[in-house]
């Protein structure tokens, strides 16, 4: 037990002790905050950010995986659906459901897997059924959370695993993504994005992520920051505009358009008609490769964009 | 309970009160009927049982395995003691040995989420007397624990980290590095936590002398862990019933003094969790310099696990020693998992001291007392 | 012990108060009694005028020749108005337009030869000067056609409206200032989706609350629960009577400003009771007699502290307070004595408990009661009690810049220059409203730093420390004015400058520089992006 301050020592403890509280405020006032605004702020999409183990949704690569069913037995809450029939002297699957509503995301199905399997872009080795870095499955209605990695009427045949060997699988992520998608589609509460997707069509083709990346991927190496604006108006012009010379932008020939673009001197980058939105797209993408942007920054305005543009 | 609400015992100026189950305070559904003469509380009755999950009969239903995901949310603030408390008690029953590089990742993850668990018990309380920025502070360094957590088990709140026999992952490569980078830059915030809100005046008047909990009291009522600690008890599960590699360590016990009030009442009970911050902040360090030294093997996962027979085990959780009992009959599924956790022991003691204080003293009790409504009922 | 201690000390304090008093009065009746002879011209009035209007002057005896020219002479301010003597005992004196002074000054009285002066002891308060918005009406008046009361009411109303439709804008400001000072001293960013970085989010949301459901709970008293919130915000709205915010910008110069301040704050406790009553609801009934007990013990020490100010002064007009204050900071009543020091920091935490702000925020105590009064009201009604409370802020601050930072005063521009150049008034206002944000800032720093206290912590500290000390700067400075004579005043006042003003500000600013240094970011996972990318 201290000595107590007196009626003077208390309040001299008082000041004190307020005053250095509000020091600390005042010195945290000017501070950079460290609120990370999320969807729309970020410099990647918060899916690239996350760390290679997270836990997000469950996706199955069905080509390599055997029907043993030792995930369905071991998940805690069952919440795994595998029906296995026999076809002919092979095994195949006719059902393969996980409820990512109800699952409580633990890994353990993971754990149970005995084929092991090597993503790209991963330092470490994965199953033919693992947790992705996808998270996003807000949605209106619970069967659209039922991830069903076999399509009715495409049953699946079981893989028959060498010991010892490692198979290739996809891009961890991009079965999930798809199985989303195809969850979503019956769903006619989805948001925006998705609603691309789920009318299918041109916009959505050209928009789904794959298609972005793989444009990202062939154009990147032409476009980079130290090009000229007369370079990177052939560039544009060659790549993206429908070469037409129709006049539609506004601009005699595609490439005063793209030339124009290319010094800034005309902002709106969806002009070409003929071209649509593969046009935007492209141009968008080009010209945010030029300013320095990551590919999948680009990617994503580009995409962001076109949305705009063309929805 | 019904004794309490449908007698009229009420006169003259008394009032009861419900306090919850949704409430900014209650630290989770729990509810306190309260009777109060004007601003001055006669009793103060909690009520429990809202987020009763029936963890422990689900054991009854899950393998071994199984069940580590649901040990989580017996106490999701503080889930990897759990986890700890679990794997140990099921290694005991089946016999298992655990490599010595496991026991270094419990131990460095139990403390990381110690500290992250009074992270959001000091920070709480601080809300809950009105201070709102601590809060926010400490919620700050709070998300980077869960980023670490993250990124060595891929979940931030409900682990699973921990397995029979070992861990789930071993360190990812540079994690070492981004724990020792935040362990120096916690350390001054904790200074300025200090500053903050510590030893404010105002904070120290509403705490001091408040719900003085003495020695025997505390043991009689069974509290545990920082509250028993605060009122005089030297005991810590850690190191007075040592497991896993808890004997390696150097680390002290923090015991309230009794600095600004009495032996015992709440602000003991914060100042003891702020100084555990900083014996959990060198554990960590420990051990990722002795991890070097141990083998790589990180899990030794049983072949079949059917035991037989019962097994209890003691972790020292955020909210005290957390023990857990398990009884096998030879199934691949537990007879009987019970445990046993410091929330429950401290709901009764607030009937007790809730007598003579005042509405906003009850907030401040059960603040003080860190409950959280998850272990209470589990 | 203690308390036996602080209440003797107390008690003396007391004590000593009245004996002081006691000598203060008798010393003035005998400073009185030591001159029994009357002055020729005993009284003049009124001596605020306006060009065109006019004075009586009487004189203590039939002195004048009715029908001589007359000419009336403010000695000290050297302005001349022509008069006629209309009685043997009475001049009748009209403003000159264009003099724009004002000043002590005697009277003087001539007609030919012969002059007749008032007492060179009691000098007027003479004010010529420029038409207000008060005498603009009163001229106007003069020129409606209709009854006086319509135009009277006509112009009240309009009035009222030009006062109270920038409130909730205001309200509205304040609100979302406070949600971006507390995001960033949070380390997080407040509101920044509605409007430019967020600062629309008060229309968002006052929308929203008017487009809400107005319940009024089925127990509750129907009329006391509408009424309450209307019955705070009078008692707000009120206050803008007195403020000055600029030389002209001012609704009503009262003579008893700060007097009528006080009491019209006082509503507000009505109307908290009222909403806390009606409710029907234990926890809003808590909350209202929390919230009046608070409030009522709380204008004890903040009354004695205005006193003080008033008694420096020599005035209760929120007027004369400023215009007895310079511009710069050391001219600030602020720093004058220590005793107008301690009464600042004295007026200022009472003022919070009168606001209901954190530390004293225990009415609305949302961990613990919801809501306090609060808890029951809805919709519209529910938007006024905390739009009352976040004008109410920037009223603490507007009094706290008049009472103590020196109001609208410009540097470099005194009464004079003003009246030539209207342009001046506008920087005025402008000052007057950057220093009233500034305290306002501060009101919202501490909410957001300070846990709040109990109830019976909150009595203790207003009984036992503020009114004590309360007492002890009102009789200090009543012996400071009566005896310390201007030029120790003046010495006082720079050291009160450098030790209170600067030294203690360059402590602060050490300490958070400190405060600054220590801390060491860390980003883990930069691929994210933080704070306003």
């Amino acid at each position: 037990m201290s000595e107590r301050p007196g009626y003077f020592g208390k309040i001299a403890v008082a000041a004190r002790t307020v005053a250095e509280g509000m020091a600390v405020t005042l010195a945290q006032y000017f501070r950079r905050p460290t609120t990370v605004q999320y969807p729309d702020r970020t410099r990647v999409p918060v899916v690239d950010s996350l760390p290679e183990r997270y836990r997000g949704f469950l996706e199955v690569d069905m080509d390599v995986c055997t029907a043993c069913k030792a995930c369905e037995r071991d998940c805690p809450i069952d919440v795994i659906a595998i029906d296995v029939e026999k076809r002919g002297d092979g095994r195949v699957m006719t059902r393969f459901d996980i409820d990512m509503g109800k699952c409580m995301y633990c890994g353990i199905c993971v754990e149970s897997c005995p084929v092991p399997a090597q993503a790209p872009g991963d330092a470490e080795p994965t199953k033919c059924i693992r947790m992705t870095r996808e998270f996003e499955g807000a949605t209106g209605e619970f069967s659209s959370l039922t991830f069903r990695f076999v399509e009715a009427g495409a049953p699946a045949p079981a893989y028959k695993h060498q010991k010892g060997t490692v198979p290739a699988t996809p891009e961890r992520g991009q079965i999930a993504r798809a199985v989303r998608q195809r969850a979503r589609a019956a769903n006619p509460t989805a948001v925006r994005w998705s609603r691309v997707h789920q009318e299918g069509g041109a916009l959505a083709e050209l928009l789904a992520h794959d298609a972005v990346r793989a444009r990202v991927a062939e154009l990147a190496p032409g476009v980079t920051t130290e090009l000229g604006p007369g370079a990177l108006g052939a560039v544009i012009a060659g790549e993206a505009l429908a070469k037409t010379d129709c006049g539609a932008c506004g601009w005699p020939t595609c490439r005063a358009y793209a030339e124009a673009i290319a010094v800034g001197k005309e902002r709106a980058l969806h002009k070409c008609g003929p071209g649509g939105a593969k046009a935007t797209r492209d141009v968008h993408l080009i010209v945010e490769l030029a300013r320095g942007a990551t590919p999948d920054e680009a990617a994503m305005r580009a995409m962001a964009a076109t949305l705009r543009r063309h929805r | 309970m019904g004794e309490l609400i449908l007698a009229n015992e009420t006169t003259g100026e008394e009032m009861v009160l419900n306090m919850g189950p949704q409430h900014p305070s209650t630290h989770g559904v729990i509810r306190f009927v309260i009777k109060t003469d004007g601003e001055i509380m006669r009793e103060a009755v909690p009520d429990v049982g809202y987020l009763h999950r029936a963890i422990e009969h689900i054991a009854e239903k899950c393998t071994y395995e199984g069940f580590m995901p649901y040990t989580d949310r017996v106490d999701y603030v503080c889930a990897m003691p759990a986890n700890h408390a679990w794997a140990l008690a099921v290694e005991k029953l089946a016999g298992l040995e655990v490599p010595e590089r496991a026991e270094y990742l419990r131990v460095i993850t139990d403390e990381l989420n110690r500290i992250s668990s009074h992270c959001v018990a000091l920070g709480a309380m601080a809300m809950d007397i009105g201070a709102i920025t601590p809060f926010t502070y400490i919620l700050r360094e709070r998300e980077y624990v869960n980023e670490l957590l993250e990124m060595i088990c891929g979940a931030r709140l409900t682990y699973n980290y921990h397995r029979i026999g070992g861990v789930g992952w071993d360190m990812p490569a540079g994690w070492r590095d981004k724990v020792l980078a935040w362990c120096d830059h916690f350390a001054p915030v904790m200074d300025e936590f200090d500053r903050l809100i510590t030893n404010n005046a105002l904070f120290v008047a509403r705490l001091a002398n408040l719900a003085v909990i003495g020695a025997a009291e505390a043991i009689d009522f069974g509290l545990v862990g920082p509250n028993l600690r605060a009122s005089g008890v030297d005991f810590d599960v850690r190191r007075d019933v040592p497991y896993s590699i808890y004997p390696k360590l150097r680390f002290e016990v923090p015991v309230g003094r009794g600095i600004v009030g009495t032996v015992g009442d709440a602000w003991d009970r914060y100042w003891v969790r702020a100084q555990e911050w900083r014996q959990s902040v060198a554990m960590v360090r420990q051990c990722l310099e002795q991890i070097d030294a141990t083998e790589p093997e990180f899990w030794r996962a049983p072949k079949k696990l059917k035991p037989v027979g019962d097994a209890m085990a003691r972790v020292e959780a955020a909210r005290g020693d957390m023990s857990c009992y398990v009884v096998g009959d030879g199934g691949a599924n537990a007879y009987r998992a019970r445990f046993r956790t410091g929330s429950f022991n401290a709901m009764a003691i607030i009937r007790e001291k809730s007598r003579g204080l005042m509405v906003a003293d009850l907030v401040a009790l059960i603040a003080s007392l860190d409950v959280v409504a998850p272990e209470i009922d589990r | 012990m203690r308390w036996a201690a602080t209440a003797l000390l107390a008690l003396v304090g007391f004590a000593a108060a009245l004996l002081l008093a006691g000598c203060a009065l008798a010393g003035c009746a005998l400073a009185g009694c030591a001159a029994p002879e009357l002055a020729p011209i005993r009284d003049a009035r009124p001596t605020q005028l306006q060009a065109g209007e006019r004075m009586l002057v009487e004189a203590s005896g039939p002195l004048f020749t009715v029908g001589a020219e007359t000419r009336v002479t403010f000695d000290a301010l050297g302005v001349t108005l022509p008069a006629r003597a209309i009685a043997a005992d009475r001049v009748v004196a009209t403003a000159p337009s264009g003099a724009h002074v004002m000043g002590p000054s005697t009277v003087t009285v001539t007609q030919g030869e012969q002059r007749w002066t008032s007492d060179a002891r009691a000098p007027f308060d003479v004010e010529l000067c420029a038409p207000s918005l008060h005498r603009l009406a009163n001229g106007w008046a003069a020129r409606w056609p209709g009854p006086a009361w319509l135009w009277w009411m006509l112009a009240l109303v309009a009035a009222a409206a030009i006062v109270a439709a920038p409130l909730p804008v205001v309200a509205g400001l304040i609100v979302v200032w406070e949600r971006k000072i507390s995001g960033y001293m949070g380390s997080r960013i407040g509101p920044n989706r509605v409007g430019p970085n967020g600062w629309l989010q008060w229309l968002a949301d006052g929308l929203k609350l008017l487009m809400k459901e107005d319940i009024v709970p089925a127990e509750a008293d129907a009329r006391l629960f509408r009424a309450a919130p209307y019955l705070a915000f009078l008692g707000m709205f009120l206050t803008f009577i007195v403020l000055p915010f600029s030389r002209y910008a001012i609704v009503a110069d009262l003579d008893v400003g700060l007097l009528f301040l006080l009491s019209v704050t006082s509503l507000v406790v009505v109307s908290i009771l009222m909403g806390g009553w009606s409710s029907n609801s234990k926890w809003s009934l808590l909350g209202g007699m929390r919230s009046a007990a608070q409030i009522v013990s709380y204008e004890l020490p903040a009354s004695l502290a205005l006193l003080t100010i008033a008694t420096l002064t020599g005035s209760l007009s929120t007027e004369r307070i400023v215009a007895a204050q310079g511009a710069w900071p050391w001219q600030w009543n602020l720093f004058r004595d220590p005793f107008t020091f301690v009464a600042f920091f004295i007026w200022f935490v009472s003022a919070l408990a009168e606001g209901n702000r954190t530390p004293f925020d225990l009415p609305e105590a949302e961990s613990e009661l919801v809501a306090g009064y609060n808890t029951e009201y809805s919709g519209f009604r529910f938007s006024l009690f905390p739009l009352v409370e976040w004008v109410n802020i920037a009223v603490i601050g507007a009094v706290g810049t008049l009472l103590f930072l020196g109001g609208w005063r410009v540097p470099f521009v005194d009464a004079a220059t003003l009246e030539g150049h209207a342009w001046l008034d506008a920087v005025g206002f402008a000052v007057f409203v950057a220093k009233d944000l500034a305290i306002v800032f501060v009101v919202i720093w501490i909410r957001w730093t300070l846990p709040r206290f109990r109830v019976d912590q909150m009595m203790n500290l207003c009984w036992t420390y503020f009114i004590p000390f309360a007492f002890v700067c009102f009789v200090g400075e009543l012996v400071w004015v009566w005896l310390v004579p201007s030029t120790a005043a003046k010495l006082a006042g720079g050291a009160m400058f450098a030790i209170g003003g600067v030294g203690l500000s360059a402590w602060f600013v050490s300490r958070v520089r400190d405060n600054a240094r220590r801390y060491q970011d860390l980003v883990l996972n930069d691929a994210l992006g933080r704070g306003n990318t």
